[in-house]
């Protein structure tokens, strides 16, 4: 099975063929097949652990498959050195060299290419690049004298200055703080618009993933789980796992009916829908039921509202998280267990804030339901 | 401060000011100080022996903290790749010759090169004819010496280097070489530098204790006399203001040495710590 992103075979920028890497008895990436476009920005999201930095390794060229082939714009690239693959990456910690200036480690890429390039040349593209990456003027400056987020610019300016085919970005944004990220994940989408090359990022953070890229891959022990545009793993999960991961979801045990409708356990029925491409359990099989906090509704009990939904629950709140845009409860029901509801500011506008003890009741609609088989 | 305390530091250093103030003594005497004068340090500079033992231990020290830089920072980027017990193991051996105590070292060293002598003589003498007659023959002297202070400090070489390149960010060797340069080059542009300090302190340091070194000295040198050999030698006739003033010279040279090793050992890890230090102020 090969995920085609977009059916991009001839302009592949990498292919993967049936690849395997081993670390002793850990299988850090599992026969894993597929194929980048040229021009995406692709990120690689899974949690620590689920072979998202061996995949990428595996490009640049610092680890070798143990089986299969890696293929960069249509040629095998197995054995090949990373001093000598067209591909540039973005270190997590930066890895800037400390012992030279911005300059410097900016041209550092094209001196190795080209040692007779002339002083001028050279200065004239480094500041094309500095100014690329909002960072003119900063030539001379010392690499310990820059902050974290001058440092993550400095960085990406040394490998795109070399106009690689591939820019491999490994979490590039973890070591800034939360403003800053914001500012850097615009700027990266940015800049991948105005080079055109691929970016091929990893993360665990799927708020980055679902932010920056264009295609998701979500990965799991080795494996590629799902891959698709953000607003499809959010919304057309795979898998109870893909659901997990990307967003927060609640999920509910239970014995499918058939026709998309669950026996939960406590004895309630759920109808639902599967995601689209997935089939619906057969009928008496084991199911879950998935559905996303934000799209249960929540009233104080008696009052309407909640109610009027196909699902309905009473139960108590036992926990409140004031997100600032969002509030977030835990609700415990005497059905389902605690149940994670999501609530909008605009949306408290009308219900008014509960308090914890407080008794009320959720409700949420059929198109909210997912239904899986339970594996 | 405690009183004891002040006593242990007089205790140190008072013996070490008496030979700075008696090498200005003008009398004939070590210590019986006889008023400020600088005629020993003309005639100590003077003296062919002593100015022979001095150009003697240079030459042996500067060689052979050369050579113990070169092979020790060999020896510390091979043992960087070893793992497992192959580590352990050499590592093990690197700090026991450090600690077995000088004694043992000089004579072992000295057994070991004269058995190897012995056994290498009587080949030499086939080539008598390509030099009329006259064998060359191995026997204790500059190289002997070079090669045992080298073996000797080439220890504390891996030692320093080993510590500097296990603080190296590893990531800088993968950078460089996803920037196309290659092994050897990002050898020579980025793990060198990044070892500089660490690899100029170690040479420092051999230096200065090849030179102060006597106890291997003494065992090894052969007919040739370095400065703490003669230091010995002379103080035997009785010890003059011209052994103060060679104390003094020697002293004020170790010591600079040592500190500008120190501050080349710290030089670098200080601007490391603010770089990763502050995330949070882009402008």
């Amino acid at each position: 099975m090969t995920d085609d992103i977009k059916n991009g075979a001839e302009t592949a920028d990498i292919e993967f063929r049936g690849v395997s890497r081993h670390f002793g008895d850990v299988i850090a990436v599992n026969n894993v097949d597929i194929s980048i476009p040229r021009g995406g920005f692709v990120s690689f999201l899974g949690p620590s652990g689920c072979g998202k930095t061996t995949f990428l390794r595996m490009i640049a060229g610092f680890e070798q498959p143990d089986s299969g082939d890696v293929l960069l714009r249509g040629e095998s690239v197995v054995g090949v050195p990373a001093f000598k693959r067209p591909v540039n990456m973005v270190f997590q910690h930066y890895a800037l060299f400390p012992h030279l200036n911005v300059a410097d480690n900016i041209g550092y890429g094209i001196k190795q290419v080209n040692r007779k390039i002339s002083k001028k040349e050279l200065a004239t593209r480094v500041g094309e690049t500095l100014e690329m990456v909002r960072l003119p003027g900063f030539q001379e400056r010392n690499i310990w004298e820059m902050s974290g987020g001058q440092q993550q610019r400095v960085a990406l300016a040394r490998a795109l200055i070399n106009r690689p085919n591939v820019l491999l970005l490994d979490e590039p944004l973890a070591a800034l703080d939360r403003k800053l990220r914001r500012d850097m994940q615009i700027e990266l989408q940015n800049l991948q618009r105005e080079v055109g090359i691929t970016f091929v990022l990893v993360t665990h953070d799927q708020e980055e993933a679902l932010s920056m890229s264009d295609t998701v891959c979500l990965m799991k022990e080795g494996r590629i789980v799902q891959t698709g545009s953000p607003q499809d793993l959010y919304k057309e999960p795979l898998s109870p796992y893909v659901a997990d991961f990307v967003g927060k979801s609640n999920f509910f045990k239970g014995i499918s009916e058939g026709a998309g409708a669950v026996k939960l356990t406590c004895g309630r029925i759920v109808e639902g829908r599967a995601p689209l491409t997935v089939e619906l359990p057969p009928k008496s099989s084991a199911a879950v039921v998935c559905v996303r906090p934000e799209m249960i509704h929540i009233a104080a009990e008696g009052n309407k509202g909640a109610s009027e939904h196909a699902m309905y629950f009473t139960g108590n709140i036992v926990n409140r998280i004031f997100l600032g845009e969002n509030t977030e409860y835990v609700v415990r029901i005497d059905e389902l267990g605690d149940v994670l509801v999501m609530s909008s500011r605009l949306s408290e506008a009308s219900t008014g804030t509960f308090e914890p003890n407080q008794s009320v009741t959720i409700g949420w609609d059929k198109d909210a339901t997912l239904i899986f088989a339970d594996t | 401060m405690k009183i004891y305390a002040i006593f242990v530091y007089a205790f140190l250093y008072l013996p070490i000011a008496l030979v700075i103030f008696f090498s200005f003594n003008a009398g004939n005497y070590a210590l019986d100080f006889q008023g400020f004068s600088t005629r020993w340090y003309a005639k100590a500079l003077t003296n062919p022996f002593i100015m022979d033992a001095l150009w003697f231990s240079v030459k042996v020290a500067a060689l052979s903290a050369v050579m113990s830089t070169v092979f020790g920072t060999m020896a510390a980027l091979a043992l960087q790749r070893l793992s497992g017990w192959k580590r352990t193991f050499y590592d093990a051996l690197i700090y026991v010759s450090i600690m077995v105590p000088g004694i043992v070292i000089a004579i072992a060293t000295l057994i070991a090169l004269v058995t190897v002598f012995k056994f290498l003589n009587p080949f030499l003498e086939v080539l008598a004819p390509l030099f009329d007659g006259q064998a060359p023959k191995l026997s204790l002297g500059f190289v002997s010496l070079v090669a045992a202070h080298s073996l000797f400090t080439m220890s504390l070489v891996v030692v320093i280097v080993r510590a500097r390149l296990s603080g190296m960010d590893r990531t800088l060797i993968e950078a460089s070489e996803d920037l196309y340069a290659s092994p050897f080059r990002t050898f020579v542009q980025v793990t060198l530098p990044q070892l500089m300090p660490g690899i100029l302190a170690a040479f420092l340091l051999s230096f200065t204790f090849s030179f102060d070194d006597f106890i291997i000295s003494f065992f090894v040198a052969g007919p040739n006399t370095t400065l703490p050999v003669y230091i010995f030698s002379s103080i035997r006739r009785g010890i003059t203001p011209e052994v103060n003033v060679i104390g003094t010279v020697v002293l004020v040279g170790s010591l600079i040495l040592l500190f500008s090793a120190q501050f080349l050992s710290t030089m670098g890890k200080g601007k490391k710590r603010s770089a990763s230090k502050d995330d949070s102020d882009d402008s």
